[in-house]
């Protein structure tokens, strides 16, 4: 019995396997996804509305509880399926809490039907964990603002159609108080990029603003009031960013390799695989309590650096011990399930989305009340 | 006492020349590459760096220890730790192999690492050296480290004496390898955090960023300590064998330590894939797969389930 859903919530997650069984081989989660794939995969979302599942219906939403897209993005995680870029997450979210009815109207169902894309443009060569110290200007001029500055690591960049941008439109020393978020064109004059990858293959681009001019009614929120916009939007977004069944896949990747290699009936192996397992449960477990702590309208800062910590060091620990005790065999590059690809990807995951001391800070700050 | 952990002069020569050898054969930096380093082989030859601790070499253990930290410093590619090993064995090419015309590689059953440049194929079985050769067809692939293997079938060809003073060179080429790679990545991720700001002040002044990098400190200490004992002892009769081994397996946990502490530093510049790490991170990963990896109680490990010889 599955003692965290209700029986609706179980026969959407039955229906939503049922969905994904033609798409297991999509992967969208890899950098060198087949395309086509990928897009067979998210237009089987799309068909069901299933981009907007929790959205409210007021915005085309299907108006569900967060449980399910929590199930829905932990089953595509199981499948390493990936959400189409970020703008049903974090973009449409503030779009619908702080965006003007004309904003929802012009962006919430190009997002919900996957025909735009976004990237995220916070990131900036000397503001990554301290991005309130971010220098990107946006200063006023009519009816426009003219964007000045650069962003880094902004994954995919070359691959989206819009750039959610964060910029600063307050005093230089004005930190989160100063800062605004507008929609940019990616293709807009004065924006060039710098594509490049990270060691699993993970694309990103360095982004040049070089005198963007760009609407003011591209803004999304109030001018200055940015930072409490994504601390809310963050919030809708914890109990979906780090999904247990992610770990689960990996482990259970990791488990069929050695037995493949002969490897999983060794005692020594056999009870580091447990240790792991272990690894593997607790992540799960954490990535519950969000979303349990999300339902129940409590604060979910602290639960989602301690689900990220757990994830992180799970799926780390997988790829190295399945990269210690796989010899040479280990070595050889063998799609990306093999274990020298876990090792790269997984390597990356203690940095994107907050570096885990980040994480240790809000838990040291908000858990314990440590003053740091 | 016996100056263990003091270069000698010897030793800072070699490594002084070695370092202008890679500097002008090298450049400042290796990445993988589809190919066989062979002009940088030549130049090594040349120097006389296979033969260096050798009998009839112009060096010794600890002269080796020292010329591979400084080979670990530019991450040199290519099979030299089985160069070493196969430049202690009665070889009937051993004269070739010390003039870089013959490549030797230590395959691990079906992988023949650095397969289409390796002429002499070897499988180290603990107690003894096999030599083997090729049948059939055998499969490119390339590794994390960004070269190219072969896969194939290898059959018998008969068996090499010699195995001992081999392994025990190899090893300590490794860990110095290791350690002079290691050192370069705790030097250069030393520099960064403490030129780089966030939140008003230098990384390098959060515990959160110094701690790793001060942890890291001590296992170069220990594994520094741990390889030029095993080389002192090899220059001074036999050594014990514990002894090469643990200086090797200091050096392998180093790595499995070290590696992420440096890479997660550095932050996302530290995971790219042409950043300040990986072009080291790669190689020394694959170095602790071939020679260390094998859990304990699992004498044959992956390679060998997954059919060869
Ligand atoms: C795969 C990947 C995808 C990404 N995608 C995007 C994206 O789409 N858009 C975007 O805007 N950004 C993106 N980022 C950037 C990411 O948000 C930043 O990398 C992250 O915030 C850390 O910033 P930094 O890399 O500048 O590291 P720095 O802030 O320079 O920190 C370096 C390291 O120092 C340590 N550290 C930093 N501060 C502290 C502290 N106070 N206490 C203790 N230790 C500390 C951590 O170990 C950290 O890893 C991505 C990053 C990665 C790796």
């Amino acid at each position: 019995m599955n003692i965290w859903f209700e029986p609706d919530e179980i026969a959407f997650r039955d229906e939503v396997a049922e969905v994904l069984r033609p798409h297991r081989e999509a992967k969208a989660l890899f950098a060198d996804a087949d395309p086509e794939r990928v897009a067979a995969l998210h237009h089987a979302l799309v068909e069901r509305n299933w981009l907007a599942i929790c959205w409210p219906k007021q915005f085309g939403g299907e108006g569900r509880p967060a449980a399910y897209e929590y199930i829905l993005w932990n089953e595509m995680a199981y499948i390493r399926g990936g959400r189409p870029p970020l703008g049903t997450g974090i973009i449409a979210k503030s779009i619908q809490r702080f965006g003007t009815g004309a904003q929802q109207h012009e962006w919430l169902p190009p997002i919900r039907r996957n025909e735009i894309r976004f990237c995220l443009g916070y990131s900036e060569p000397e503001a990554g964990s301290d991005l309130a110290g971010l220098t990107t200007t946006a200063v006023r001029n009519g009816d426009h603002y003219l964007v000045n500055g650069g962003k880094i690591w902004t994954s995919y960049a070359e691959f989206s159609d819009f750039i959610w941008l964060l910029c600063r439109t307050g005093a230089p020393d004005s930190r989160g108080k100063g800062l605004s978020l507008l929609i940019v064109d990616r293709r807009a004059p004065g924006i060039t990029l710098r594509n490049d990858r990270h060691m699993d293959g993970h694309r990103f681009s360095q982004i040049f603003l070089e005198d963007v001019a760009v609407p003011v009614a591209n803004r999304v929120g109030p001018e200055n009031g940015a930072w409490q916009m994504m601390a809310r939007a963050l919030a809708d977004e914890r109990h979906v960013q780090f999904a247990g069944a992610r770990v689960w896949r990996d482990f259970d990747d990791a488990v069929a390799w050695l037995d493949r290699m002969g490897l999983s009936g060794d005692a020594f192996v056999q009870h580091r695989l447990a240790e792991l397992e272990l690894g593997v449960m607790e992540a799960e477990a954490l990535s519950l309590a969000v979303l349990a702590d999300m339902a129940a309208g409590r604060d979910t800062a602290a639960s989602a650096a301690a689900n990220k910590i757990a994830h992180t060091d799970a799926i780390q620990s997988i790829a190295r011990f399945v990269m210690d005790v796989g010899g040479a065999s280990a070595l050889v590059v063998d799609g990306p399930d093999g274990p020298e690809a876990m090792w790269r990807q997984t390597m990356i995951e203690s940095i994107g989305g907050g570096a885990s001391e980040i994480m240790k800070g809000i838990i040291a700050r908000q858990d314990l009340g440590l003053t740091l | 006492m016996r100056p263990v952990l003091e270069p000698g002069a010897d030793e800072e020569g070699i490594a002084d020349a070695l370092r202008a050898l890679c500097r002008t054969s090298l450049g400042d930096r290796v990445d993988a590459s589809d190919d066989f380093p062979f002009s940088f082989w030549q130049d090594l030859a040349g120097f006389g760096f296979f033969a260096l601790a050798a009998e009839d070499g112009f060096g010794g253990a600890v002269d080796l220890y020292a010329a591979a930290q400084v080979l670990g410093a530019f991450g040199a590619p290519g099979p030299l730790a089985d160069a070493i090993f196969a430049a202690q064995l009665a070889l009937p090419e051993r004269d070739a192999l010390l003039a870089g015309s013959e490549i030797a590689v230590l395959c691990r059953p079906p992988h023949i690492p650095w397969g289409r440049a390796a002429t002499i194929l070897l499988v180290d079985e603990g107690v003894a050296v096999r030599r083997v050769r090729l049948t059939g067809d055998a499969a490119e692939r390339r590794t994390l480290a960004g070269d190219i293997w072969l896969q194939g079938r290898l059959e018998t060809a008969g068996m090499v004496p010699g195995r001992d003073r081999a392994a025990h060179l190899r090893d300590i080429f490794l860990s110095g390898y290791l350690r002079g790679a290691l050192g370069r990545l705790v030097e250069e991720a030393s520099a960064y955090v403490a030129s780089r700001r966030q939140f008003g002040k230098a990384l390098s002044q959060f515990q959160g960023v110094s701690f790793p990098l001060a942890e890291a400190g001590v296992l170069l200490r220990a594994m520094t300590a741990l390889g030029r004992q095993a080389a002192f002892s090899a220059d001074h009769g036999p050594a014990p064998h514990a002894r090469v081994v643990a200086a090797r397996l200091s050096a392998a946990k180093a790595v499995s330590r070290i590696v992420p502490a440096v890479h997660q530093v550095y932050g996302a510049i530290g995971v790219t894939r042409d950043g300040p790490v990986f072009h080291l991170s790669r190689r020394l990963r694959q170095l602790v797969n071939l020679y260390d990896a094998g859990a304990p109680g699992v004498p044959s490990n992956a390679d060998q389930e997954a059919g060869g010889a």
